[in-house]
């Protein structure tokens, strides 16, 4: 498959420089805690985002996150900067463990402000407030905010939580930045969908959480995969930052040291089940399985999307019969990609071609439709 | 079925891809994969490309048959038609399956509810196209809302995973 560099690319980068993390959550993802050990050197942090924003036409922000990307200390100031030079957005993820103290926060954001960091979440929860109290989430949030970074606070969200949106909105510091201050807007609070990694333990949610096959209607295609290019700690380069990716071997599509990120890129395409997974989402794609194995059971259990897809790449079953029948599925799965991409794309201005330079259109020729035209 | 068995399924599951693929002796258990619903990740052991039987799904041209590449390639340029051609776009939305059935798709089924397909379809629907062509964005997500095409259920899972 040809890919036309103007219509695909992806809108993020994530670059997670390590896995080493001051914090160990009994359900991180990555299994990341203080005694990890490796980074990507700076040196090809800068390479890594003079690449993306040089041979992505459609990047528009880059995500800093880990392991704790803090742990970066200047390097992540100077990474921040560079990719503010080329004109993207920039988030960074972290766990708040720096903001000991407000003025502590503020001495810490002061050269992110300047480096153009335009968002900041921070994550909480029972989980990660074993390691960093609530307050220094707060601390970190509303010095951000009043820098005129954007805050996030992300509450680790399951039923039965001792810590929940409620209690972190009590807060008295918070509860008072919210109702008084000028830069309440900008900070937020969500609670995400916390997921168990290890067995010895159940995570619960509400009912209307769970991916059953009954509500297969709702599920859309992955945002994620495809859209997202990541570069890990071992510079690898991974096809998604979802919350399995890294049990998945096949979201791994190259090395970044070795290859260039747009060719890697570009290799992923080959690959219809990505496409797939774009379009249809993983719980359409392993219902679409167990229509041809009506044996094979649809994970019910599943409350987040990358459940799914870990199920669905991990079942040797599933794996069977979708490499025997996919290409049942490849003109219409081809068709509503194409329709995305363009819609994606003609609804963008940026991507709108400069009235003055444009070419003149064809005497008699139809009207290019869309919007930013 | 019980959330709990969702657990131990994928657990078993994949308990023995790590076995196949890694050679681990401990299926499960005792093995390195023990104790984790999805197994080993990578950010703890990197594999080796030796290790991985991994599952593409191949569009090359030796692996797609011709004739879906055939399909492909008129559907490509119906997902281009449908913008720039206003004639193409109202032949789709007067009768989709009968265009198709003429430019030579009629073994193609396109999923009525999928929200592209809806799209292309509205694309043809003269309410859309005025407003297209009177820029006028506003009346475009009116009578895109009218024929319930916009996606708001669900939110986005691109912030909340990164």
């Amino acid at each position: 498959m040809k890919v036309d560099p103007l219509a695909h690319g992806p809108t993020h980068l994530t670059i997670l420089p390590t896995y080493r993390c001051t914090a160990a959550c009994a359900q991180c993802c990555f299994e990341s805690n203080p005694h990890v050990q490796g980074r990507i050197p700076i040196e090809r942090i800068l390479d890594y985002i003079d690449q993306a924003a040089g041979d992505f036409p459609s990047l528009r922000l880059v995500v800093f996150s880990g392991g704790e990307c803090f742990l970066l200390r200047q390097d992540l100031d100077a990474a921040i900067e560079r990719a503010t030079s080329r004109g993207l957005a920039t988030r960074c993820v972290t766990n708040g463990y720096w903001a000991t103290s407000p003025r502590a926060a503020r001495e810490r954001i002061l050269p992110l402000y300047e480096a153009g960091l335009t968002e900041l979440n921070f994550s909480t929860g029972d989980d990660h407030q074993k390691f960093v109290p609530f307050e220094r989430i707060v601390h970190g949030a509303v010095a951000a905010a009043e820098s005129g970074i954007r805050a996030l606070i992300v509450v680790e969200g399951r039923s039965g939580a001792r810590f929940t949106m409620e209690q972190a909105l009590a807060d008295p510091v918070l509860a008072e930045f919210m109702r008084t201050s000028p830069a309440r807007s900008s900070l937020d609070l969500l609670n995400n969908i916390w997921i168990p990694f290890q067995d010895d333990v159940e995570i619960a949610q509400p009912e209307g959480i769970y991916r059953t096959r009954e509500r297969l209607d709702r599920f859309q295609g992955c945002d994620n995969v495809i859209e997202n290019l990541v570069i890990t700690p071992d510079e690898k380069v991974a096809s998604c930052c979802g919350l399995t990716f890294e049990h998945i071997p096949e979201m791994k599509i190259g090395d970044a040291r070795r290859t260039r990120l747009r060719d890697l890129y570009d290799r992923q395409m080959e690959d219809f089940l990505k496409i797939w997974i774009r379009v249809e989402g993983p719980e359409k794609i392993f219902f679409f399985a167990t229509e041809k194995d009506p044996a094979l059971p649809f994970p019910d259990g599943a409350t987040h999307p990358c459940q799914t897809c870990a199920a669905l790449f991990l079942n040797p079953r599933v794996r069977k019969i979708l490499a025997a029948h996919y290409l049942e599925k490849v003109p219409e799965v081809m068709f509503r990609y194409q329709m995305m991409r363009t819609l994606e794309r003609r609804s963008d201005p940026s991507f709108a071609p400069a009235r003055q330079d444009a070419p003149p259109a064809p005497a008699g020729g139809p009207p290019r439709v869309g919007f930013g035209s | 079925m019980k959330r709990r068995t969702f657990l131990k399924r994928s657990s078993i599951g994949l308990s023995a891809l790590v076995a196949g693929v890694a050679g681990l002796k401990n299926v499960s258990g005792s093995g390195p994969g023990a104790g984790r619903v999805y197994g080993v990740p990578e950010s703890v052991r990197p594999r080796t490309p030796l290790q991985h039987d991994l599952l593409r799904l191949s569009m090359s041209r030796t692996d797609v048959p011709p004739e879906a590449w055939r399909d492909v390639a008129a559907l490509s340029l119906l997902a281009q038609d449908v913008f720039d051609n206003p004639d193409v776009a109202s032949a789709f939305h007067r009768d989709p399956q009968n265009y198709l059935k003429a430019v030579g798709l009629e073994d193609v089924r396109l999923d009525p509810e999928a929200v592209e397909v809806k799209v292309a379809l509205a694309l043809g629907d003269p309410d859309v196209r005025s407003a297209i062509d009177r820029d006028d964005p506003r009346a475009f997500v009116q009578a895109l809302e009218g024929r319930g095409l916009t996606r708001s259920h669900e939110l986005s899972l691109l912030d909340d995973a990164v």
